[in-house]
């Protein structure tokens, strides 16, 4: 578990899962770890949190696509996929 | 006062010059009259662009031509005519981001942290190769490493004579092609990439496989400028709140023609009907690949260079969000292919005995999707295909499922959206000659 991080203080601590995916996923084992943000934080909070490059990432909050400003909630399931194209 | 005199439309445009970005912005060739061929002589699109930091897309396509009388609102189809081979060999593989050799998107921002701590130019900096692997790739300012990209697992592919076959090959007889890359690529005078082969990777030797040429980008220009790797809604995606200058809205996203598909259907006998969002439509090509697998796993395939052939076509007032692609009939899933005379007599006979009519002659369409992730890149093409085929999304989803299929066309999101349709809605998009053409007229109705 990481500990408390980032965002706007107010309400209690968040525990959010995270999934780093492709380049970032040798970070942790499985690309997987949770990570406790303070009440309110936003989901760029994690980039922070998790000490991760500055660089465009997307985020994938439950399933959906999720703006960075996005408050995070207790138990959400965050995917971090950094930049990529291919071909 | 300046007067522009028009220039008469050719019936065939060859091109040979590039770019990085697409968009209104570009300078467009030709123009090529409606029922015009255009031949494009392309160079890889991906690694060796990648490994070149002043290419701003990681990617280098065609420059576009110019469709004379197509008009924002139309769309072109794309009779892919031929596709053949021109590289003898090329290196690709599994890549990570090269951190601190980039602003936000190492594909679209590629930077010299050298020169950038020394408070010079830093930006898209001009480089050269000193020797092989990743770190040849040099400064021509500071001559330090600034490739963007590791290549973290790959390999060296050489081709037989038909490029039919192709076998990855030792690190020693990498080098010895990466030597001269240039000519074992196949790259033209007017390509401003590295060859691939430089990196001279073989982690995977010994390996042999089939070619089957497709063309991972083959469209119209988008209605903003983009970087040719980011027209699509996946690595698009990335664009969004970035850090470059190229970053866009979600609200100017849309505005992409989703040119960079990646999918093996995109193929000698194919046709993709292509939307117009800038007057003349500006069709490019490029980021051929010899082969790739259903879902590119790996994000990167062998990249060739290659001489391409498409006659155009102009559809009047087909207003399109993303492109359709009438693959080769071999290419069509089980459920999606149009049906024997047989199997519709046999349908005829069920449906009335049970008091049933059959809805009438149905032929194949595939609907192209993209987004961020797979799910949405499948909620993109079904939203597509409910809007062109006055369909709800319901509908779409149920035929999708039972008389068609969705499939991959590459990972994390570029979906294909397979369905056997009426006839009549085709007619009614103006495009129903063209899958006749390509399936024949359905039979036994």
């Amino acid at each position: 578990m990481i500990e408390p991080h980032g965002g706007m203080a107010g309400g209690p601590a968040v525990h959010v899962s995270v999934t780093l995916k492709g380049s970032l996923a040798g970070r942790f084992p499985g690309g997987r770890t949770d990570v406790e943000v303070a009440g309110g934080a936003a989901v760029e909070a994690l980039i922070e949190a998790l000490d991760l490059p500055r660089s465009s990432y997307i985020f994938v909050v439950n399933g959906a696509t999720s703006v960075r400003g996005a408050p995070l909630r207790d138990g959400d399931r965050v995917q971090v996929i950094p930049p990529m194209a291919g071909g | 006062m300046t007067q522009t005199l028009p220039v008469a439309a050719l019936d065939h445009v060859v091109v040979d010059r590039y770019t990085d970005i697409v968009g209104p912005s570009n300078e467009m060739l030709g123009p090529v009259r409606d029922g015009g061929r255009i031949e494009y002589l392309t160079v890889p699109g991906c690694w060796g662009p990648m490994i070149t930091p002043s290419i701003r897309s990681g990617h280098e396509v065609t420059l576009p031509v110019r469709v004379e009388g197509a008009k924002v609102g139309d769309a072109v189809a794309l009779h892919v005519e031929k596709l053949e081979q021109v590289s003898r060999a090329t290196s690709s593989g599994v890549t990570s981001n090269w951190d601190g050799h980039f602003l936000s998107d190492p594909f679209v921002a590629g930077i010299c942290p050298t020169c950038r701590d020394a408070g010079r130019h830093f930006l898209y900096p001009d480089t050269y190769l000193d020797g092989f692997g990743e770190g040849a790739v040099k400064c021509s300012t500071c001559h330090s490493e600034v490739n963007p990209f590791h290549l973290v697992e790959g390999y060296t592919m050489v081709f037989d004579d038909p490029k039919g076959i192709g076998v990855t090959v030792t690190p020693e007889r990498a080098q010895e092609i990466g030597r001269d890359g240039r000519a074992w690529v196949g790259l033209t005078a007017q390509s401003r990439q590295h060859p691939v082969v430089a990196m001279a990777t073989a982690d995977l030797v010994g390996l042999m496989t089939r070619c089957r040429i497709s063309a991972g980008n083959l469209g119209s220009i988008p209605a903003i400028d983009l970087p040719s790797s980011h027209n699509c809604g996946d690595f698009g995606a990335f664009l969004v709140g970035a850090e470059h200058e190229f970053a866009v809205t979600e609200e100017q996203l849309e505005l992409r023609t989703d040119v960079h598909m990646d999918i093996d259907s995109v193929r000698e006998g194919s046709i993709v009907i292509v939307p117009v969002k800038v007057d003349g439509a500006g069709i490019y090509a490029g980021d051929v690949h010899a082969m790739i697998g259903d879902g590119e796993v790996a994000v990167h395939t062998t990249d060739i260079g290659a001489r391409l052939v498409v006659r155009v076509e102009i559809i009047k007032g087909l207003a399109l969000d993303g492109p359709i692609l009438l693959p080769p009939a071999d290419d069509l899933p089980f459920l999606a292919r149009p049906f024997t005379a047989s199997e519709v007599t046999r349908a005829k006979a069920l449906a009335e005995a049970n008091r049933t009519r059959l809805e009438g002659p149905v032929l194949p369409i595939q609907v192209l999707g993209s987004g961020p992730f797979i799910n949405a890149a499948a909620d993109n093409g079904i939203a597509r295909a409910a809007k062109l085929l006055g369909m709800t999304e319901n509908e779409v989803k149920n035929r999708a499922t039972i008389s068609g299929a969705i499939e991959i066309g590459r990972l994390p999101g570029f979906v294909q959206v397979n369905l056997l349709v009426p006839r009549e809605r085709l007619e009614r998009m103006g495009i129903d000659h063209l899958v006749e053409a390509q399936y024949g007229k359905a039979a036994g109705w």
